[in-house]
């Protein structure tokens, strides 16, 4: 019995192997055929329903919102506009699980959703694949220069606008400004400060920021390269093989000598609480953090102030942030084009912007508000933020931008743990991304 | 006994009634696992990306080609076949000091038991994140009792570097399931009759001559069979790494199934995440062949 | 072994060392779960709290979707078991006692499928899924991990019905029953036991399963515990407390299954094993 089972398990696993392997190249055209029939349906009876007279309802998907805004966004756009209601489905908070949910969704070619926020590295790719509506004859020229650049240009794919900015969000340096009077303007200085005040005794570690495998690498590493002049992609060509971009990944590598050792397996919060805790002189982050190091918790309450980015020895007058933040996209197969409009343009409205800002505490994307005197009694420091935020950089904008990054994430994060040297980094990122692109 | 007349004379043959109680878990075992198996490598042969499912063509072979030219394809088989092979081996043999000890009489024997088995309960997710914290750089419990204990003089970062983090997910995983082990071997030990050892003492043979000459070869085909079980459970390993690395630090700890997952579900790029998953598939035919072949041998 | 009283004391302490790794890390945990906020941070960390603290418990459940994800968890691995042990007394049954051909194929087939890595079908099933509606909802994954228990339970099973003695059926037959009514009326109740025990690792399983749930369901409101419990610590904050209460909370009713059902669970891990 025994062996006879035991030979036919064997059969039966081969046998399989075999259907398989023959079996392959006509159930090729099968699986084609399968997905060709997944091709969206979706209905061209678009954009009759006018937001006048029929009440109509549109759905908002966006990831957990913690605060307040996103809900008192909805009331006060349903007051104004009595006959659209805003229906709002929250989705996964994690980036990577929120994409994926949208990939399916979009891909089926579902009209459920109506407007989607997305992330800032995203709307390339879903132009690409053609999923969302361009909005060029949405919001004027003239209109889009009201908002900061950034946002705008992370919104725009082949020239067109695919997305509207909702907000914005930048790596900002935080400095204990009890050890120090001024924050340093370039790399070098932060390194000679903090390790100045390692040597002293007076904190644990010079810096922290994040440098795990993740996407929050390509964030901290674009800082330096951006900030000494270096540069991913120009256009389709991948132009990351400089003297520039060498240059700065050896200078955050060198940022290693005064990060704890097991920086490289931190992200965003473990960064946090080092600094929150007074173990480290400055700490990259982003805006959220100020109010979590400002909180009774914290052991550094009122004693941190934020700068910008440091700059390279070969950057410009600033150094360049790497741009966050979220956009909002209408989908192409909705059925309330036009009240979706509404809605996108009522968030992005100054009124919209404001319940954003002062409820939510988001940076907002209209230049105007960095002024305006309610916002800025609610978040004292957006003031110094609008410089930072004029400067900031978009990550590479492209529709395959999940594997340019991971690309990026392998091969610095590697760099990083001394498998090879910063040339060697950069030359296999040029040719990973350049056959990525060429896809 | 009136009433069951009517059951009875429905009369079903044997054989019919067979395959009619065999058809619902035969049907979903052929719709959720065989169909996909074929159509995972369909899609294998194709360039589908989720984003642009209309546009997919047939490649032939260009994916598996393209895999196998790439290190980090082979990179991540490497890991996969270092962890399955360490964590394997560390279980057997931790799990055989187990398995002694259980089938020894002692006080308190009972609880023993019942303790190793619960780390095998508890899902792997939630055991990753007490090694995570356990490790960790500057709160890790590991660090403070290697440190007191004087082994280390300071604090390491043990997921922070390339030559250990492999290793943290070694001693993760033999936790977990070397007292699995311990149990099933433990089954095999009480089947072995203590005529044979009474016997073995009678012609003078020391403990380990009978370790040797008598238990193993009877615990033998249990082992075998545990041992296919714990491989191929290893190879796949997927959890863990998802958990307590994510594949860092530079993509140390990246096994086969993590890299198919990031390709598949993060990347989107559904044809070369198949292709991977269809190698993994491969490797696993091909492991199960080797135990298939040692199994009937030891049969003969 | 063991006359001397030295050698004894040493496998004790033996005996203690491994125990003691074993637990360390729910004792670890566990301590974790009621530390205060302020000790969380303490490098080096405390071995013990300095006050009992159940904010972390009360946070996971009232700040966190944990209660979500403990009820989806419980519909899917019960629903799971329910299916998988109902399926596979009837294969099990057909199998060990009834005459047809291919039963042997059929074992087979069910043995190789066990060893299949999920890996190897997710992307398929993703995409089936998908055309059937059935991402984010309890019938993708139940329909999922039932498939995947099968095997184990029908091999279980089949062990199982084997040992029942068969002269119960014999004077079953000559009463003139059918097959199907011994087997409702008969032998169920006799394999209650079995069961019982295939019950309880099908649900394991399925309560552990993280691979399907993390990419079949990607909404908040359908997660289970596993990916839950992973996906808690969120990128901004470090939520030790609350990770570590809501994975007690998870633990201790499996500890306590595993517990008072240890020889139940141990026989049936092995059945397969030894009798091969």
């Amino acid at each position: 019995m025994n062996k006879r089972l035991l030979a036919l398990v064997l059969a039966v696993v081969m046998l399989m192997f075999v259907f398989s392997a023959c079996g392959g190249s006509e159930t090729a055209d099968n699986g084609t055929g399968d997905n060709a029939a997944e091709t969206p349906s979706g209905s061209e009876e678009t954009g009759d329903t006018t937001a006048s007279e029929q009440p109509v309802t549109i759905t908002l998907a966006q990831g957990k919102d913690v605060t307040d805004a996103t809900e008192n966004t909805i009331q006060a756009f349903e007051t104004k506009y009595p006959n659209i209601k805003v229906n709002f489905q929250e989705m996964p908070s994690e980036s990577d699980q929120q994409h994926n949910s949208y990939v399916t969704a979009l891909s089926a070619g579902d009209d459920s959703v109506d407007v989607y926020s997305i992330d800032v590295v995203w709307p390339a790719e879903f132009a690409a694949a053609g999923w969302v509506e361009p909005l060029d004859d949405y919001f004027p020229q003239s209109e889009r220069e009201k908002y900061l650049q950034g946002p705008i240009q992370s919104c725009t794919y082949d020239g067109k606008l695919y997305a509207a900015p909702f907000f914005t969000d930048a790596g900002l340096l935080y400095y204990r400004k009890d050890l120090m009077p001024t924050p340093p303007e370039t790399w070098d200085e932060l390194y000679n400060i903090g390790k100045q005040l390692m040597d002293e005794g007076k904190v644990e570690y010079g810096f922290v920021f994040q440098a795990n495998q993740y996407e929050g690498l390509v964030c901290d590493a674009l800082e330096y390269i951006h900030s000494n002049n270096g540069k991913v992609l120009d256009g389709s060509n991948v132009v990351l093989n400089s003297e520039n971009t060498i240059e700065a990944l050896d200078i955050f590598k060198k940022m290693l000598d005064i990060a704890p050792e097991g920086v490289t397996t931190y992200i965003e919060n473990d960064s946090l609480v080092a600094f929150q805790e007074g173990r480290a002189a400055f700490m990259r982050n982003w805006p959220y953090a100020w109010a979590v190091v400002n909180s009774d918790e914290s052991k550094v309450k009122d004693k941190v102030g934020i700068a910008p980015i440091p700059k390279g020895p070969k950057g410009d007058a600033t150094g360049k942030a790497t741009l966050g933040g979220w956009n909002l996209a209408i989908n192409k197969n909705s059925k309330n084009k036009d009240a979706a409009w509404k809605f996108v343009e009522f968030v992005i409205s100054e009124e919209g912007q404001k319940i954003q800002a002062i409820d939510g505490g988001h940076l907002p994307v209209l230049q105007s508000l960095y002024e305006d005197p309610d916002v800025i009694k609610a978040n004292p420091y957006f003031e110094s933020m609008y410089d930072v935020l004029i400067n900031a950089l978009p990550r590479p904008v492209s529709p395959f931008y999940p594997q340019i990054s991971e690309s990026m994430q392998i091969n610095i994060h590697k760099f990083l743990m001394g498998e090879f040297d910063a040339k060697a980094s950069v030359e296999n990122m040029t040719k990973e991304i350049g056959e990525i692109l060429a896809q | 006994m009136q009433k069951h007349r009517g059951i009875r004379s429905t009369g079903i043959p044997e054989n019919i009634l067979g395959y009619l109680m065999v058809a619902p878990a035969l049907l979903c075992i052929l719709l959720i696992a065989i169909y996909p198996v074929f159509r995972t490598f369909s899609l294998s042969l194709t360039d589908m990306k989720m984003q642009f499912p209309n546009m997919a063509k047939y490649i032939g072979l260009d994916n598996y080609i393209s895999l196998l030219q790439n290190d980090r394809f082979w990179s991540a088989t490497y890991n996969t076949l270092f962890f399955t092979v360490v964590s394997v081996a560390l279980e057997l043999v931790i799990g055989f000091v187990m398995a002694l000890i259980m089938n020894m009489p002692f006080k308190g024997r009972g609880l023993v038991r019942a303790a190793v088995l619960v780390p095998w309960a508890v899902p792997t997710t939630i055991s990753a994140t007490m090694w995570k914290f356990m490790y960790h750089d500057q709160f890790g419990v590991i660090n403070d009792i290697l440190f007191r204990m004087g082994f280390i003089d300071q604090y390491q970062s043990w997921l922070g570097s390339t030559s250990s983090a492999l290793w943290c997910a070694i001693i993760a995983d033999v936790w977990k399931t070397a007292p699995f082990m311990g149990l099933l071997l433990l089954a095999g030990l009480q089947t072995i009759p203590a005529e044979l050892y009474e016997a073995a003492t009678v012609d003078g043979a020391s403990k380990v001559k009978q370790f040797f000459r008598v238990t193993l070869p009877l615990v033998m085909p249990t082992m075998l069979v545990a041992l296919i079980f714990r491989t191929l459970d290893a190879f796949r390993v997927f959890d863990l790494i998802f958990v307590l690395t994510g594949g860092g630090p530079g993509n140390s700890t990246e096994t086969l199934s993590m890299y198919a997952y990031t390709t598949l579900f993060r990347n989107l790029n559904f044809g070369m995440g198949s292709a991977i998953a269809v190698l993994i598939f491969i490797f696993i035919f091909l492991i199960s062949l080797v135990y298939i072949h040692l199994l009937s041998r030891q049969n003969d | 072994m063991h006359k001397s009283r030295w050698s004894n004391i040493i496998f004790y302490v033996g005996v203690v060392i491994f125990i003691a790794i074993i637990v360390f890390p729910f004792y670890w945990l566990i301590i974790t779960s009621f530390k205060p906020p302020e000790q969380l941070w303490d490098i080096p960390p405390t071995w013990w709290p300095s006050r009992f603290y159940l904010g972390s418990y009360i946070a996971a459940f009232t700040e966190r979707p944990f209660l979500t994800y403990l009820k989806n968890s419980i519909i899917v691995a019960t629903s799971t078991t329910a299916f998988a042990v109902f399926v596979t007394s009837f294969a099990g049954y057909a199998l060990a006692r009834l005459h047809f051909k291919g039963k042997n194929a059929i074992l087979a087939l069910a043995l190789s499928v066990s060893m299949f890595p999920g890996i190897a079908i997710v992307s398929p099933l993703f995409l089936m899924m998908k055309e059937w509606n059935l991402l984010n909802s309890y019938i993708g994954l139940i329909l999922t991990y039932t498939t995947i228990t099968i095997p184990l339970s029908m091999w279980n099973l089949t062990t199982f019905f084997r040992t029942i003695p068969a002269d119960l059926e014999e004077a079953a037959k000559v009463d003139g029953a059918s097959p199907f009514y011994t087997f409702i009326r008969i032998i169920l109740p006799l394999a209650a036991p079995g069961i019982f025990t295939t019950a309880i690792l099908v649900f394991i399983a399925a309560w552990n399963e993280f691979l399907f749930a993390l990419t079949f369901n990607t909404e908040d409101a359908l997660r289970t515990v596993p990916v839950g419990i992973a996906m808690f610590p969120g990128q901004y904050t470090l939520p030790w407390g609350d990770i570590s209460a809501a994975s007690v909370v998870v633990v201790l009713p499996l500890i306590i299954m595993v517990l008072l059902f240890q020889q139940r669970i141990v026989s049936g891990l092995t059945a397969g094993a030894v009798k091969g």
